[in-house]
C-alpha cells in the first residue's frame, strides 16, 4: 500500500490530526516507545518505511519522529506550554491544514487505516502512561 | 545534476552497483583500499614503546605500546590534518585545533570516567568488579579510534556524504549510526585493519580486545551484556562529549564550564528504573545534576554560537558548493595518486583539509579556482534571507502546513538545492549556480536527559532509592527545545554583491511553493533592501 505521493511526515500529520483528544504527553520515552509499539503492527507497516527506531536506555526513540514533532511546533501546528512542558495541544490548523493539504496525499483506504492507527497509538500512549 | 543524484563523470554514470555511493558492499570494498594503504607494513610494530603525550587541556597522558602502534598509523595521524569544527576557523579564529587532539582528550575523559567508576571509596559497600581495568583499555582503545572515519572539515563533509544510500544501508542496521561513525566501523572490520589490529595487541600483555565490539560501540550498538562499558564513549555524557564540549568552547573563546570533579565523583553503576531491567547503566549521585546541566546548556550554547553560527554554515554551502560543481564538471582533485571526483564517501578519506584547500592553486579550472580560493581567502557567502520563527508569518491564514513543510526540507539535500537553483534562476543567475544555497540546518536533539538516571542515595542502598531521570527532575529537553527554537535560523546565502536580488526571488519562489510570507526582518536582519 506504500505510495509515493505521502511521506513519513505526512503520515505523523495524520495520525496526529486524527487522534481525538487535543492533548498527548510531550515526553520522549512515552510518544516514542508508543510510536514504536505502532510500527511493529503488521497492519501499519507500510506507513513506518521510513521511520528508524535507535534502542536508548529505557526506551525507543526515532530521530525522524522528533525532527518533525520539533517542525510542527515551530510551525505553531502543536504547542508545548511553558513551565510545565508537559503536553503538546494539537492546535486545530494542524487537523485544518491536514484536511486541506496532506490528506488528499492518502486513498481512502489509507486514510480509514490512519484513523485505526490513531485510535491504536492513543492507547499505546495511555498503557505506557501508566507503565 | 544536483547533490544527491546520480552523478555523470567523463561521460560515465557513477551510480547504481559497482559505486560505494549506492553499494555498501562496494564501499567496503574501497575502504579496504583506502585503509591497506594507510597502514604500515606488517612486522613495523616491533619497535614500538610507550609514549607520554601533553594535551595542552588536560595535561599527561601515557599511551602503552600497543596503543602506539595504533597511534603512529597514518591512519590516525591524517587526524592531526583535520580540523575539529570544520570550516569555523574562519569564524571563530583560534578554532584550528584537530581531531587528533580531540582524540586524544577523549582516551583521557574514558580513564578519567573509568578511574572514577573504578575508586573503590566511592562506592564501599559494593566492589562486584563488574567494570574491569579491561573493559576501560578496550574503551580507550574504541575512544583512539572513534574519529578514523571522517574527511576532510570533519561534519563539514559529512553534511555532503552523509546522503549516500550506501550509509542509509547500513544505518537501518545501526540506527544509532552517523555518516561517518559509520566510515569508522567499515574502517575497522575491513581486512588489512584487522590484520594489522590482531599485531598490535601482541605489543600489550593479555590484550585480547575485540575489534568487532569496538567497531560496534563506535556506531552507538550497546553490548547488552554490560552496556555501562559503551557508555564510557556512546552514551548519555560519555567522553566524546566533555572533551568536545571543552576543547571547543575553550578554542572559541566561548568560555563555558563543566564542574567535571563532581560528575566524576558522583558517577556510579546502577539499574533504571524500568520494571524488569536487570542491566547497569552508568547513572550519577543527586549531587552531580548541576554538573549534568552544564553538559547539556554548554551543547546547547555551542551549538548556536559556533556550530551553526550563520558564518559557519555559510562556509559549509560553499564546501558543499565545490562537491557539487566538481561532480557536475566531472572535474577531479589529483592526490596520491588517486583521481578523487568525490561520489564515493570513500573519497572523502584520501584528502586532508589543506590539501583540499591548496588544490585551488593547483587546478587549471578557473571556476573551481575561484570556488576554493573564496574559502581560503576567506571571500565568504553572506545571507540574504533568514528563516526563522521571528521572521516568517505563520500566523497568517493560509499559512498552515507551509512553514513545516519547509522546515522539513533539512532531510532533504536534494530538494534544497532544487529550490537553490530555482531562486538562482528567478534572480537572474547571479554569480555561480553553486552560489546560491538555501540552508535548513538540522537541529541537535537532547534526547540524553531521558536516558540519564539520578540516585538520591548510592545505588547500593536499595532500600530506599528510587532511581529518577534527569528530566523528571528538570525538563532539560524542553527547555533545550525552546532554546533551540529560538535560536533557529534557515538562510538563503549567496555572493555578497546579489543579495538584494537573491532576497528578492527567494521570497517568491518560497511563497510560490510553500505559500510562505516573510517579515521584512526576513531580510533587513541581513542588512539588505529589497529592489523595488
Amino acid at each position: 500500500m506504500s505510495s509515493e505521493k505521502w511521506n513519513a511526515c505526512d503520515v505523523l500529520h495524520g495520525i496526529l490530526s486524527k487522534m481525538n483528544g487535543p492533548k498527548i504527553p510531550a515526553s520522549i520515552p512515552i510518544l516514542h516507545n508508543a510510536f514504536h509499539a505502532l510500527a511493529q503492527e503488521t497492519q501499519f507497516h507500510p506507513f513506518f518505511d521510513d521511520y528508524l527506531f535507535q534502542k536508548r536506555i529505557g526506551f525507543f526513540f526515532s530521530e525522524k519522529m522528533q525532527d518533525y514533532l520539533e517542525n510542527m511546533e515551530m510551525a505553531k501546528l502543536l504547542s508545548c506550554g511553558n513551565p510545565a512542558f508537559e503536553t503538546y495541544e494539537i492546535k486545530d490548523k494542524l487537523k485544518k491544514s491536514f484536511d486541506e493539504y496532506v490528506r488528499q496525499n492518502f486513498s481512502e483506504q489509507e486514510n480509514e487505516l490512519l484513523g485505526r492507527a490513531a485510535e491504536e497509538f492513543a492507547n499505546k500512549i495511555s498503557k505506557e502512561h501508566a507503565a | 545534476m544536483i547533490l544527491g543524484e546520480p552523478f555523470i563523470v567523463n561521460g560515465n554514470t557513477i551510480s547504481g552497483e559497482g559505486s560505494g555511493y549506492d553499494s555498501l558492499s562496494q564501499l567496503r570494498i574501497e575502504i579496504d583500499q583506502f585503509v591497506a594503504q594507510f597502514l604500515p607494513e606488517t612486522g613495523s610494530t616491533q619497535k614500538i614503546g610507550p609514549k607520554v603525550v601533553h594535551d595542552g587541556l588536560w595535561g599527561t597522558l601515557r599511551l602503552e605500546p600497543y596503543e602506539v602502534a595504533l597511534l603512529d598509523t597514518p591512519l590516525v595521524q591524517r587526524l592531526r590534518h583535520l580540523r575539529q569544527t570544520g570550516l569555523s576557523f574562519l569564524t571563530y579564529p583560534s578554532t584550528t585545533h584537530s581531531r587528533f587532539e580531540h582524540t586524544l582528550g577523549v582516551v583521557l575523559q574514558v580513564m578519567k570516567l573509568g578511574d572514577a567508576l573504578l575508586r573503590p571509596a566511592l562506592e564501599p559497600k559494593k566492589d562486584d568488579g563488574r567494570l574491569t581495568q579491561d573493559h576501560v583499555r578496550q574503551m580507550r582503545l574504541a575512544a583512539l579510534l572513534h574519529d578514523i572515519g571522517h574527511g576532510p572539515f570533519s561534519h563539514t563533509s559529512e553534511m555532503v556524504y552523509g546522503d549516500a544510500p550506501s550509509l542509509k544501508e547500513f544505518k537501518k542496521k545501526h540506527p544509532k549510526a552517523n555518516p561517518h561513525e559509520t566510515m569508522a566501523n567499515l574502517i575497522l572490520t575491513s581486512e588489512p585493519f584487522r590484520k594489522y589490529f590482531r599485531e598490535a595487541m601482541q605489543k600489550g600483555k593479555e590484550q585480547n580486545h575485540n575489534i568487532e565490539e569496538i567497531a560496534n560501540t563506535i556506531v552507538g550498538d550497546v553490548n547488552n551484556e554490560n552496556p555501562y562499558v559503551t557508555e564510557l564513549l556512546n552514551g548519555p555524557f560519555d567522553a566524546d562529549k566533555l572533551d568536545y564540549i571543552f576543547r571547543d568552547s575553550h578554542f572559541s573563546g566561548l568560555p563555558l564550564d563543566v564542574d567535571l570533579d563532581r560528575l566524576w565523583y558522583t558517577v556510579r553503576l546502577g539499574k533504571t528504573k524500568k520494571e524488569g531491567d536487570v542491566d547497569d547503566h552508568l547513572v550519577v549521585l543527586q549531587g552531580g545534576v548541576t554538573a549534568l546541566e552544564q553538559v547539556f546548556f554548554s551543547k546547547m550554547v555551542l551549538t548556536a554560537t559556533v556550530y551553526q553560527h550563520h558564518k559557519v554554515r555559510a562556509c559549509d554551502c560553499m564546501f558543499a558548493g565545490i562537491i557539487e560543481y566538481m561532480r557536475e564538471h566531472g572535474k577531479t582533485m589529483e592526490i596520491r595518486d588517486k583521481h578523487l571526483a568525490f561520489h564515493s564517501p570513500a573519497d572523502f578519506l584520501w584528502i586532508t583539509d589543506d590539501e583540499f584547500l591548496s588544490y585551488g592553486f593547483r587546478t587549471d579550472d578557473d571556476q573551481l579556482h575561484e570556488l576554493i580560493h573564496n574559502l581560503y581567502f576567506r571571500r565568504l557567502l553572506k545571507r540574504a534571507l533568514i528563516i526563522s520563527c521571528p521572521t516568517v508569518n505563520v500566523e497568517e491564514e493560509g499559512a498552515l502546513d507551509n512553514f513545516n513543510r519547509l522546515l522539513n526540507t533539512h532531510e532533504d539535500a536534494h530538494l534544497r538545492r532544487e529550490i537553490s537553483r530555482e531562486i538562482w534562476e528567478k534572480a537572474g543567475r547571479p554569480g555561480m549556480k553553486e552560489q546560491v544555497f538555501l540552508d535548513m540546518p538540522k537541529r541537535p536533539k537532547f534526547v540524553a536527559a531521558d536516558e540519564t538516571y539520578i540516585y538520591h542515595a548510592e545505588p547500593s542502598d536499595t532500600a530506599t532509592n528510587k532511581p529518577i531521570t534527569l528530566n523528571d527532575l528538570i525538563k532539560v529537553d524542553s527547555w533545550a527545545k525552546q532554546y533551540m527554537e529560538h535560536r533557529y535560523r534557515g538562510h538563503v546565502f549567496c555572493p555578497p554583491e546579489h543579495r538584494a536580488t537573491v532576497a528578492k526571488a527567494a521570497i517568491e519562489v518560497l511563497q510560490e511553493r510553500f505559500d510562505i510570507k516573510f517579515k521584512p526582518e526576513a531580510y533587513q536582519w541581513c542588512k539588505v533592501a529589497l529592489p523595488s
